[in-house]
């Protein structure tokens, strides 16, 4: 490793998460000497409490739903049950086979020296680990975010989970109140209320997944209350929170009513809020409540510190947040800088059916005042929907004016795998027509994708 | 009382943290702008307490960042208090 002088390390990675790894192993590679600082567990949010443990229970859950209503494929299922310890012990496997889990000796082993302790900046090339200091030429500030305390009367006297602890719970709990519902914290009742457990769902806008297009949350809101018997509360506020025995007494203001429930659990998924308490005057990194301040090269104001993911974003997907890594990596070794291509990022909820978008969503085109060409195939056109027996879902394509997609959204049976085939689309700048002539598998749902297309064509 | 250190860059020394040496020039940034007394001694609570929890678990911080920090709680009882305590060395 060549390190340049009068600085320990060439790159110093605040965090070990999705963004922060990525940028860390890339630099080891091109020969880089490089320190990774990690105040929690190694390997960050997605492999130890975040997408890993929950694609793995939902996987495991999707089966049990699946086969529990195999009845009316002349599958018998009446004497099915599943044990929740071994759900949990299932989860574990699946995190401990990502080898990036609390695996501090995967980066020492890649070239790459680890510090465990809240790093905290000095001066702009110097920071302070447990009282250990370490200077470099280059930062990266990969911090993620963390949940804020929300701010509900009462809500000192209970506990309260969050997605970082929901999943450590050593039993189903009877009912859970979760207050918001974007794409996370529809997979969590989802999730809960296959195991049986009765699930109320907390939204202060209209719908439920507000940051998708009306007929999603629309049509989830109908499923998810007709499959699963979830109360869905949209345009509903929290408004105080009291420990009752063992459980919660969750008051809320609904249509200038207020009602209250009481639950075992009440879990907050949308009150995230980017790790900033950094010492960043001291470098001077410009930041606010709404995360670091970056330029489209994922520059800080001090020029040798980049920051990506979630410090950045507060939320942020860990497929957006490994491109932020790779793209702060390239930019801090590299003369000619590089942007993150954000235009054909998929956006992906692991529900049944899945939900999947990508480019501009219709509300973004009529924000921008773009005059557009939509339409929709519900699943109900393709033959793979009689054979399974499910019809619950539709494939939408917007494009432009000339017919070129501009953005799409997926709800089906696999939806993450079928959007794919829509971010290409949208890539390579494809008309719906070209996407139409393009043959689609008899029986796939993406023949969906084709048949929408085929309308606009 | 925590044991947190606090670092100046500029000499590269080092020092334990004491909460009461805050004490003198946040009374002094309080009397300048005519804060009565028992406003004082609630915003010396205030800033102590906070500073008290924000230092929970930093093994290491700068002057500057004590400074910031308690201009920041200061200024929620009198901003101008706040200001002048942050900026202190430079206006008195």
């Amino acid at each position: 490793m060549a390190q340049s002088t009068n600085f320990d390390y060439d790159l110093i990675v605040i965090g070990s998460g999705a963004t922060g790894s990525t940028a860390a192993l890339l630099a080891a590679k091109q020969e880089k000497s490089v320190a990774l600082v990690e105040a929690a567990t190694f390997g960050g949010e997605s492999p130890n409490w975040g997408d890993i443990p929950t694609k793995a229970m939902l996987h495991a859950a999707n089966l049990y739903d699946e086969a529990r209503l195999g009845n009316r494929f002349g599958i018998r299922s009446s004497m099915l049950s599943y044990n929740y310890p071994s759900i949990l012990q299932w989860k574990e496997k699946a995190i401990g086979r990502t080898g990036a889990a609390d695996n501090r000796q995967y980066y020492e082993k890649m070239g790459i020296d680890t510090h465990h302790g809240v790093a905290h900046f000095m001066s702009p090339h110097e920071i302070s680990v447990s009282r250990k200091h370490l200077t470099a030429k280059h930062f990266l500030i990969a911090t993620g975010s963390h949940f804020a305390t929300p701010d509900i009367y009462g809500i000192e006297t209970i506990s309260y989970q969050t997605p970082k602890t929901i999943l450590s719970i050593p039993r189903i709990p009877h009912s859970l109140f979760i207050v918001g519902s974007n794409s996370e914290a529809i997979e969590y009742a989802q999730l809960f209320a296959t195991l049986g457990t009765k699930v109320y769902v907390a939204e202060r806008s209209m719908r439920l997944l507000p940051d998708e297009d009306s007929e999603v949350g629309e049509l989830f809101e109908h499923h998810l209350k007709a499959t699963k018997g979830i109360t869905c509360l949209t345009q509903t506020q929290v408004a105080s929170l009291e420990k009752r025995g063992l459980g919660v007494r969750v008051s809320y203001s609904r249509g200038n009513t207020l009602k209250s429930v009481q639950v075992d659990e009440i879990l907050f998924v949308t009150n995230r809020v980017p790790t900033t308490d950094l010492g960043l005057e001291n470098a001077a990194v410009d930041y606010s409540p709404a995360g670091i301040d970056v330029n489209e090269y994922l520059q800080t104001s001090a020029s040798h510190i980049y920051a990506g993911g979630g410090a950045i974003h507060g939320s942020c997907p860990t497929h957006v947040a490994m491109l932020q890594g790779r793209v702060a990596a390239h930019n801090i070794f590299h003369k000619a800088a590089s942007q993150p291509e954000t235009s054909i990022l998929p956006r992906v909820t692991f529900t049944y059916p899945g939900i999947a978008s990508v480019g501009l969503s219709e509300n973004d085109c009529i924000k921008r005042d773009l005059p557009i060409k939509q339409a929709v195939a519900p699943l109900t056109m393709v033959a793979r929907s009689n054979t399974s027996d499910f019809s619950t879902g539709f494939v939408k394509i917007i494009a432009d004016k000339k017919g070129v997609i501009i953005g799409a959204t997926v709800v089906a049976p696999h939806a993450g795998e079928i959007i794919h085939e829509l971010s290409l689309a949208i890539h390579q700048g494809m008309t719906a027509e070209e996407l139409a002539a393009v043959p689609h598998a008899f029986l796939t749902w993406s023949e969906a994708v084709r048949a929408a297309a085929s309308k606009l064509g | 009382m925590n044991s947190t250190l606090i670092y100046n860059p500029a000499t590269g020394l080092r020092h334990t943290f004491v909460t009461e040496n805050l004490i003198p020039d946040i009374k002094h940034a309080c009397r300048a702008v005519d804060l009565p007394d028992g406003v004082i001694h609630n915003a010396i609570a205030l800033v102590s307490n906070a500073l008290d929890n924000w230092l929970a678990g930093k093994s290491e911080v700068t002057n500057s960042d004590i400074r910031r920090h308690a201009a920041e709680h200061l200024s929620i009882i009198s901003p101008e208090a706040g200001y002048l305590y942050e900026n202190q060395h430079a206006i008195m």
